[in-house]
């Protein structure tokens, strides 16, 4: 069985300017450490990159969008997968690394070793462009069928249970977000980390605010 | 719910700059559901939970949209793993616009532990949030907390009251 950190180099070598948001833990370190750039907000918490993801498609639709998801983390809210598959955004890609366990905090297994097949989950949630990999070569495939063709495109990476040991480097929430949406803005043109306005919402030049 | 309701709501929403509605149905909110999904101001899409909605709502911020969530305060309690996991530590602004069950006079039994707790549950979050029963108050307090939400980078709440249904 292929590792997540192959997958992610497959991956890495196609993703161009897409928006990735990750999962926790080994996910966000393997990541950060193979394509360190500012497109990417790191280190959801289980349940959390999938919807997130599909918002940030929603409001960028021109763009792709890729959660890096895993089998724990979607299993705690797949609520996550019908909503992408009733809004079918075309720029979306969810990646889920599925190694059948919990394993950033010990790996006890996790339902899809019991069976529970998540690529068919999303198939019966109405996202026809999902498909199981399990060698590095068809998770490839994949990924460049998900960036050349209409999405909502939803991939299970069979993979086997362990890290790569890299360098953890990473930074807090607040910092990652406000540099991933800094990116946004300079990338798309737009305005989106605006606390004070010229039109007098929260402040008002030349105003007097204290008259003693 | 009064059509000055919805139409106060709605209009506060467009005066606070609101351009993507997230819902999970809810009775109180129906009629501004149905009034928000119809105007092309909104682009609206509904969720099976709270938590994907909040979640769906910060990802919809991020790219560059003035996000909303209308929910039943039950949801808070769904909603509270990706609230204290990733709008808090990430500092990530949505607007909720929440119903208020088992408030004062409501006549369900189900809701009142919710209602006791619903408050209390805001206050230690830290969530800053009005308290409104009247359409006119709606709209001012739906305006002003939207602002506090883009210059603190916050969750803020409208808390819709429950007595007469307005």
């Amino acid at each position: 069985m292929v590792t997540r950190y192959e997958m992610l180099e497959r991956l890495a070598a196609h993703i161009g300017d897409a928006l990735v948001l990750t999962n926790l833990k080994g996910t966000a370190h393997e990541w950060h450490h193979l394509h360190p750039k500012d497109s990417n907000l790191l280190y959801l918490g289980l349940g959390m990159p999938t919807p997130a993801a599909l918002g940030l498609a929603m409001a960028l639709p021109h763009r792709h969008v890729v959660s890096l998801d895993g089998d724990g983390s979607i299993l705690l809210d797949m609520a996550a997968i019908p909503t992408v598959g009733q809004v079918q955004p075309k720029n979306l890609i969810v990646v889920i690394f599925d190694n059948e366990s919990y394993e950033s905090n010990g790996a006890l297994p996790t339902a899809t070793s019991a069976g529970t097949d998540l690529t068919g989950v999303a198939r019966s949630c109405g996202i026809a462009n999902a498909v199981t990999a399990t060698t590095a070569d068809e998770f490839e495939a994949a990924v460049v069928a998900a960036m050349t063709t209409a999405g909502p495109h939803f991939i299970t990476a069979k993979v086997e249970k362990g890290t790569r040991k890299v360098p953890i480097t990473m930074t807090y929430g607040k910092y990652n977000k406000y540099v991933f949406v800094k990116h946004i803005e300079q990338s798309e043109g737009l305005e989106i980390l605006r606390s004070i306005t010229a039109t007098g919402r929260g402040y008002t030049p030349n105003k007097t605010y204290y008259s003693d | 719910m009064q059509e000055a309701t919805t139409r106060a709501i709605v209009e506060g929403l467009r005066e606070a700059g609101i351009d993507f509605v997230v819902y999970m149905p809810d009775s109180f909110f129906f009629e501004t559901i149905n009034v928000l999904e119809a105007d092309p101001d909104f682009q609206c899409v509904s969720v099976p939970n709270e938590s994907v909605g909040m979640c769906l709502a910060a990802g919809a911020w991020l790219g560059g949209r003035k996000p909303v969530m209308l929910m039943e305060n039950t949801g808070l309690f769904v909603a509270m793993n990706a609230i204290t996991r990733f709008h808090q530590p990430f500092g990530i602004p949505v607007l909720m616009l929440i119903s208020y069950r088992g408030d004062a006079g409501d006549g369900w039994w189900m809701v009142t532990d919710i209602g006791h707790a619903f408050e209390p549950v805001l206050r230690d979050l830290g969530v800053m949030y009005e308290r409104v029963d009247e359409p006119e108050k709606a709209r001012k307090a739906i305006r002003l907390m939207q602002t506090s939400a883009s210059v603190s980078e916050e969750l803020q709440a409208v808390v819709f009251r429950k007595e007469g249904a307005w």
